[in-house]
């Protein structure tokens, strides 16, 4: 197929410019006391799909509003390839923004809303034809041009916002929760959609989500957000894998989180959670005596219904069984602690009932040991608690 | 369809009963809600313009109106041209002060609504205020700026600028187009600042992140959605002048508007069905107006 619409190739000389597209240099921003965004730095690269994931207001909006032009940072740098963009309009930065609402221009049709930019650009008229029934091709809207958006369903408009901000080439596309809007297969379907453009354009994306599972299954780095701070950056699997910290093993996915003191480390490390009983988690490199913070993932954990003869199980009761076609969730207390288990539901219907008393275990691998003490954690174990 | 209600349990039979009462009550009520303003209109609205229509179709023997049946009223109206010279005037007239207040209309509205926050209120407030006080105590207010010991003399004297007073200020043209902008300009504000601010702020965004500086972005967004504003403000402010005779008589140096020819003859010669078929007149020019507003498509917008 043809991709009429690539990322320019205008790179700014200098070493950086081969990675970083846009570039954050200690950028914040305030609105009175409120800290929407803490000094923050970051760097994504050029032709990556990039996720903002938070909680509202958690500063995600505000992170691209600032990258957009549309806010000024308090304090800090905005480069955009390399160029200080920091108080640059949003008409003289090389990025353009899907919004959130779509902000389509109601008295335009799909192809005037489309060829806004190269209109304003006075682009000439054949040409913009042409380059307007491209991107319609593109995001898969022809013969809808002389539609007003009024007359589109969600996710038409959806597309028009899109194909209108693609047109332009800019190096970098923001994107606000764009698919917030639709239903869920709308959005599965949108969300193949959008990865399919970003491949065939090459741009950069800055997407923002308040959904972890769109921004694990679409991005090539996320971001966790927290009340203005970027609480951990990485690729979707070292995210949910390595969680730095209880907030985000508690908000990207369900965790389990115990607090334990770790009491012998060799190859193996033992950790005694109070009331639990002793747990292995497969890293070494802890301190005999330290409290620690430790996270194990649902479907990590294997429920035996009879009595398990391997070691360090741990035997609890069934509280909850809720079946969801595919896998089955059981809460299982043990001692004070309820256990989030995901079992797959390879044998037809639930392996265990309410108030049967089983064993739990996974692997020592499976065990994650938050980084930093559990005196670091104590204000995020209070969020993912409330996540859980 | 065929209903078995002999069928039905008692309790269903009833509810359909109930149903059947409320559905005959629901048009009694929009009877109730709509009579009213529709009597109003038919009574005080149409049926005088109707009547008035008729008459420019009666005539005048001996100073007395006579239901005959006639088109004279007109003929003479076509045929003497100092007739369509006033009416002429009249449009070129309240055509000026329709567009000026547009001029000045756009771009209050445009910087209330996006450059205020905290006073905007307060200042729309401040052009509705006007409308609170008595029409011909906004006239006077312009007799005494514009009059030879006025305002505006008194300044122009005091900063030296003329050395006598103008008395060519008051009682002209000029006067009667500043007074009938000043009273009318509301009029255009209220519907054009209406239409601005619902346009929704992420369409500058959107308009400016296209690339769009602030001038292309008035051009191609906010013009278009302000224009039904525009339009209904059009309509107000031209009509208001075109029928306003208390301006150009308080104001003018005795040029005739269509207003004034029309309140002579009811009020001075007595002929009434010459006035009724000059009374028309604006009529058609307002309906001409209206049919080419219409064709644009911009009504369905108001
Ligand atoms: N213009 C503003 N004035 C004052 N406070 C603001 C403004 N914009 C954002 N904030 C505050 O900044 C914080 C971050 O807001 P932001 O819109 O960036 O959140 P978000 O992560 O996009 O949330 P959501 O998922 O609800 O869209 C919030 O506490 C918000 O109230
Ligand atoms: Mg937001």
């Amino acid at each position: 197929m043809v991709t009429p619409i690539r990322a320019p190739d205008n790179r700014a000389a200098g070493p950086e410019s081969e990675t970083a597209d846009v570039r954050l240099e200690g950028a914040s921003k305030r609105f009175g006391d409120v800290w929407a965004l803490r000094p923050t730095d970051l760097e994504i690269a050029r032709g990556e799909f990039f996720s903002l994931l938070g909680a509202s207001g958690s500063g995600k909006t505000t992170t691209l509003r600032l990258i957009g032009g549309f806010e000024e940072p308090s304090a800090g740098r905005i480069y955009l390839q390399n160029r200080d963009v920091t108080s640059a309009a949003p008409y003289d930065r090389p990025v353009n923004t899907v919004f959130q609402d779509y902000a389509l221009f109601p008295h335009m049709t799909v192809a005037e809303n489309i060829g806004y930019g190269l209109k304003v650009k006075r682009v000439e008229r054949k040409e913009r034809a042409r380059r307007v029934g491209d991107a319609l091709d593109l995001v898969r809207l022809s013969g809808l041009d002389r539609r007003r958006p009024s007359q589109l369903s969600g996710g038409q408009r959806q597309r028009v916002a899109l194909a209108r901000a693609l047109i332009n080439t800019p190096a970098v596309l923001l994107l606000d929760e764009p698919l917030g809007a639709l239903d869920l297969k709308l959005r599965r379907e949108m969300q193949l959609e959008l990865k399919r453009i970003q491949r065939e354009v090459g741009i950069t994306f800055i997407y923002v989500t308040h959904d972890q599972e769109e921004a694990m299954s679409m991005a090539d780095r996320i971001a966790v957000m927290r009340d203005g701070t970027l609480e951990q950056v990485g690729p979707p699997s070292t995210v949910y894998e390595h969680p730095a910290n209880a907030f985000v093993a508690g908000f990207v996915g369900v965790s389990n989180i115990l607090a334990g003191r770790v009491i012998a480390c060799d190859g193996v490390c033992r950790i005694e959670v109070p009331g639990i009983g002793p747990i292995l988690a497969a890293t070494a490199d802890r301190h005999v005596g330290e409290e620690v913070l430790i996270a194990v993932r649902p479907e990590k954990i294997q429920i035996h219904p009879d009595s398990w003869a391997g070691s360090h199980a741990l035997r609890g009761r069934v509280a909850d069984v809720s079946y969801a076609g595919a896998f089955t969730r059981y809460d299982v207390t043990v001692g004070d602690q309820s256990f989030a288990v995901l079992a797959q539901n390879q044998a037809a219907g639930p392996i265990a009932v309410r108030g049967e008393d089983v064993d739990l275990s996974w692997a020592p691998d499976s065990t994650i040991i938050l980084p930093g003490s559990v005196h670091d954690h104590s204000r995020g174990l209070q969020a993912s608690s409330a996540t859980a | 369809m065929a209903t078995y209600e002999g069928a039905l349990p008692r309790a269903v039979t009833a509810r359909r009963a109930v149903a059947r009462q409320v559905r005959a009550h629901r048009r009694l009520a929009l009877a109730l809600v709509l009579g009213p303003p529709l009597i109003w209109m038919a009574g005080f609205y149409l049926g005088p313009l109707v009547y008035l229509l008729l008459e420019s179709l009666w005539q005048i023997q001996n100073y007395n109106v006579v239901q005959v049946w006639t088109l004279a009223n007109y003929t003479q109206i076509f045929s003497e041209p100092v007739w369509l010279d006033v009416l002429r005037r009249t449009v070129v007239m309240a055509s000026l002060v329709t567009l000026s207040a547009i001029v000045l209309a756009l771009p209050l509205a445009y910087f209330l609504v996006r450059y205020t926050r905290r006073w905007r209120h307060l200042l729309y407030l401040a052009v509705l205020i006007p409308l609170w006080s008595s029409y011909l105590v906004r006239v006077f207010a312009w007799k005494t700026i514009l009059g030879r010991d006025g305002l505006l003399n008194t300044f122009l004297i005091g900063i030296h600028v003329v050395h006598q007073p103008i008395s060519a200020l008051l009682y002209s043209n000029t006067a009667v187009y500043i007074t009938l902008l000043q009273i009318w300009l509301p009029y255009m504000v209220i519907p054009v600042y209406a239409a601005i601010e619902r346009i929704p702020p992420s369409l500058y965004e959107a308009s400016s992140d296209l690339g769009a500086r602030g001038w292309r972005t008035i051009l191609h967004v906010v013009w278009p959605l302000a224009f039904p504003g525009i339009l209904a403000g059009s309509i107000f402010v031209f009509s208001l002048s075109m029928g306003d005779f208390i301006t150009p008589l308080l104001m003018g140096n005795g040029t005739q508007f269509i207003g004034n020819v029309i309140a002579d003859q009811f009020g001075i010669a007595y002929n009434y069905p010459f006035g009724a078929a000059l009374a028309i007149l604006p009529l058609i020019v307002l309906t001409v107006f209206l049919a080419i507003a219409r064709r644009f498509g911009v009504l369905e917008a108001l």
